[in-house]
């Protein structure tokens, strides 16, 4: 099995540091009463601090994306696990490219890939960033990277890009399962 | 967000199929989904118990599965976001089907199946032909006002659409995906489906069910005679699901036969939209809330 580069980056910021941003803009609209109480039936603590709004979210996947065809060639694959969805916000252009695939449990599909072609694949988990108290996460994001050099390594790729979320690098289990030897598939795909 | 050409150059009549449906069924949910007080762990276990029961009736025969995916809409964020109970929602379909789906996605909205079926059709372009369960799940166990209709798509319908595709690498002309801004969305799609049907000239084009007056916008930009049946008003607008249903209703009706290709299209409220020729098998199941 073809092992990945794997980095985790913590967010500590909002990228609009000290101008007053609502963190709750396009989310889902709360039209009656009972919209208040059906949210608040799974409200959660959480003490992880809601750093990002849902254009800000976006904004941040369209530049990781960039970076990684900057870094790692234009022909990259992108899987990117994201929390959706967001209301009346469409995603950047460079995010419906068909290099680029949203959605949930993506990681299997990267090591698919990781297999199949030469050319590199990013594998990025962003569905953990806050964007609304109704949020659950941590704020981190999770990358791993196949076919690419091994140098520089991958948080430093990011890490310019990500100044303005004061982000650093974290460590972290999720990357087991792109780094031993038995991926946790649930099932072979040929 | 500008209008954008679509990211597939103009397609023209191809002669492979590209995208052959064996299985198509669609059920309604209830609404609400689940009640109140029920808790999101349960609600979790019920929706993927629904899917699963959808899965096991309509793909069970139908072969090995090379990929499973999960498209919608109005899914909760708790179920598509890593969390415990997006890990409920997959065990319970993995629980009674016997596989969980590959993978889930709600970022392209009503267009997912399109963004599906280019993603699959990539990865035949490696190992020849796949067969796709895709499931269309459009139900929000929350209950929240917005999902039940509003002035933008108009009243809402919620249910579980199950689709077996086999996805051929070899025509790549078959399927459009674009973008624009909100304001022209429905003009934009108008004009895609005018240039793509130019081309297909006799097949039966399946539209989103929308109110009359935004039906009535987009039929301004498009040779209409060929349009399917409307069935906004028995279904409401069933997200990703409508252009399936539309099938569903002609071959119901006996205007869509199998071995036959029809259009179908969607659009997101976001400005995206799908629009793909597809082949009805001539081995097709279909079912409608259970009526084969």
């Amino acid at each position: 099995m073809k092992n990945a580069q794997t980095c985790s980056l913590l967010l500590q910021r909002n990228p609009d540091y000290n101008l007053a941003i609502p963190c709750s803009a396009r989310n889902l609209p709360l039209f009656e009463t009972q919209d208040y109480a059906r949210r608040s039936v799974y409200a959660h603590d959480n003490s992880t601090p809601v750093l990002v709004n849902n254009q800000q979210y976006y904004t941040l996947l369209s530049t990781l994306a960039r970076r990684i065809w900057d870094s790692c060639g234009e022909q990259t694959l992108l899987l990117a696990q994201v929390r959706m969805p967001s209301i009346d916000l469409a995603l950047p252009k460079n995010l419906l490219d068909p290099r680029v695939t949203l959605g949930a449990h993506l990681c299997n599909e990267a090591l698919f890939w990781a297999h199949q072609i030469q050319t590199p694949v990013v594998w990025i988990s962003a569905e953990q960033i806050r964007r609304d108290l109704w949020d659950g996460g941590d704020n981190l994001v999770h990358i791993a990277a196949w076919n690419t050099a091994q140098t520089p390594a991958i948080n430093e790729w990011f890490l310019p890009d990500l100044d303005y979320f004061a982000a650093q690098v974290h460590t972290s289990p999720v990357h087991e399962q792109f780094t031993t030897s038995q991926p946790k598939c649930t099932h072979v795909q040929r | 967000m500008s209008n954008s050409p679509p990211f597939a150059s103009t397609p023209s009549l191809g002669t492979v199929p590209a995208f052959t449906v064996h299985t198509l069924a669609y059920l309604r949910t209830e609404t609400p989904f689940v009640s109140p007080q029920v808790s999101l762990e349960d609600a979790a276990l019920a929706l993927g118990q629904r899917v699963a029961d959808e899965a096991c009736r309509y793909a069970s025969d139908a072969g090995p599965i090379d990929d499973y995916v999960v498209s919608s809409t109005v899914l909760s964020q708790f179920l598509a976001d890593g969390s415990p109970h997006a890990g409920y929602f997959q065990e319970a379909i993995a629980t009674r089907y016997g596989r969980c789906p590959d993978w889930v996605t709600n970022a392209y909205e009503c267009t997912g199946w399109g963004f599906i079926l280019r993603y699959i059709q990539s990865k035949a372009q490696f190992n020849g032909r796949r067969r796709l369960l895709l499931q269309i799940v459009d139900a929000d166990i929350h209950n929240f006002t917005y999902w039940l209709g509003n002035n933008r798509w108009g009243k809402s319908g919620f249910g579980i659409c199950t689709l077996v595709i086999d996805v051929s690498p070899e025509a790549q002309n078959m399927l459009v995906i674009g973008t624009s801004s909100q304001a022209n969305a429905l003009l934009q799609l108008g004009r895609n489906l005018r240039s793509f049907t130019e081309s297909r000239p006799g097949l039966g084009i399946a539209v989103p069910f929308f109110p009359e007056m935004s039906r009535r916008a987009l039929f301004k930009c498009f040779d209409t005679s060929c349009v399917h049946a409307d069935h906004y008003q028995r279904f409401g607008h069933s997200f990703g699901s409508d252009p399936w249903l539309s099938l569903l209703g002609e071959l119901g009706a006996g205007s869509a036969h199998t071995g036959s290709d029809c259009i179908v299209s969607s659009l997101a409220m976001n400005g995206y939209f799908s629009i793909a020729q597809i082949t009805l098998a001539p081995d097709l199941h279909y079912a409608l809330e259970g009526e084969m």
